[in-house]
């Protein structure tokens, strides 16, 4: 199943996406965390070292991905339930890379999670959701904000689940009958 | 009367043109700097810029609707959801951001439908 989650910062959205990224695991096949993040500070490090942890035990093989999503399809064969955390932190590293902002690669990041979707049959996809509040930003804040949502839509679309997580608990925007039998699943 | 919210480029204008099959003619867009609502069309978008610049002018918003709230029965009113994010340090963001959580209820109060708009997909929460 492809599966999108969207929500606000801290509220569990990556540790309920592994959970269900565990669930979509097939017996002799991979289980991937596809990570996006590029450190750039001691707080960036922190949080991968977190979520490391949280992985700990769960049989995850890291791909790091932090650009060039389609890339993981060659590395993977396309095998596999995935977990791709985050379109936030993937969106950030191509549209400000080198200092300059390249406000038109959203176009391909789109194109390029489209295929991603259509190609894998397992895959849960994490966003963040940026997009309530006063709108008092920057230009280019405002930019990455617009694109962010153009990719959020492209996912939301193509994918058989979205759920947005608050504080915890799930919110299904689609797919409610897809969501409840995978989660009867042991 | 119909409301439909949610954030920033959510997708809040094509779910209305996809969901009641409008047009372009068919949608009255409020301009950054307006005060005033004067429309006949079938949807009003852009309500927060109404509210912004009532704020801006030491107007009150929720009183404005209430007054005009007659007019607002056979639309379709979008308005971006800005009530969720932190406090802003502008003062005039800061009346608007709570100006526009009181109009949006009192409107929500008398919509018939309420519909939240999250990454394209609309959820009917009334």
């Amino acid at each position: 199943m492809k599966i999108f989650i969207s929500g606000g910062c801290k509220n569990g959205k990556s540790t309920y996406a592994q959970e269900l990224a565990v669930k979509q695991k097939t017996e002799g096949l991979p289980l991937y965390y596809v990570a996006t993040m590029e450190p750039v500070d001691g707080e960036d490090e922190a949080r991968i070292q977190r979520h490391r942890k949280e992985r700990e035990g769960l049989s995850f093989e890291t791909v790091e991905q932090p650009k060039n999503i389609m890339d993981l399809l060659i590395k993977s064969n396309c095998k596999g339930s995935f977990l791709i955390d985050s379109t936030t932190a993937l969106l950030a590293n191509e549209m400000f890379q080198g200092g300059i902002i390249n406000d038109g690669i959203v176009e391909k990041i789109g194109k390029e999670l489209e295929e991603v979707i259509s190609q894998l049959d397992h895959v849960v996809i994490v966003s963040d959701y940026i997009f309530s509040n006063i709108e008092d930003f920057s230009k280019e804040t405002k930019q990455y904000q617009r694109n962010l949502a153009y990719l959020d839509k492209i996912c939301a679309k193509n994918c058989d689940v979205v759920l947005e997580i608050c504080f915890g608990n799930q919110i299904i925007h689609k797919g409610g009958n897809e969501y409840e039998a995978l989660m009867e699943r042991i | 009367m119909i409301l439909v919210i949610g954030g920033a480029y959510q997708g809040k204008l094509s779910y209305v043109k996809e969901k009641y099959r409008l047009e372009d003619q068919d949608i009255y867009i409020c301009k950054e700097g307006q005060s005033e609502l004067t429309t006949d069309k079938r949807v009003i978008y852009g309500l927060e810029h109404i509210i912004l610049s009532q704020v801006k002018k030491g107007m009150d918003s929720t009183c404005y609707i209430k007054e005009n709230i007659a007019s607002l029965q056979d639309k379709i009113l979008v308005c971006v959801d800005a009530s969720c994010g932190i406090v802003p340090m502008d003062k005039d963001l800061r009346a608007y951001r709570e100006a526009s959580g009181r109009t949006l209820s009192y409107l929500a109060n008398k919509a018939d439908e309420v519909i939240r708009i999250f990454c394209g997909i609309g959820s009917k929460i009334k």
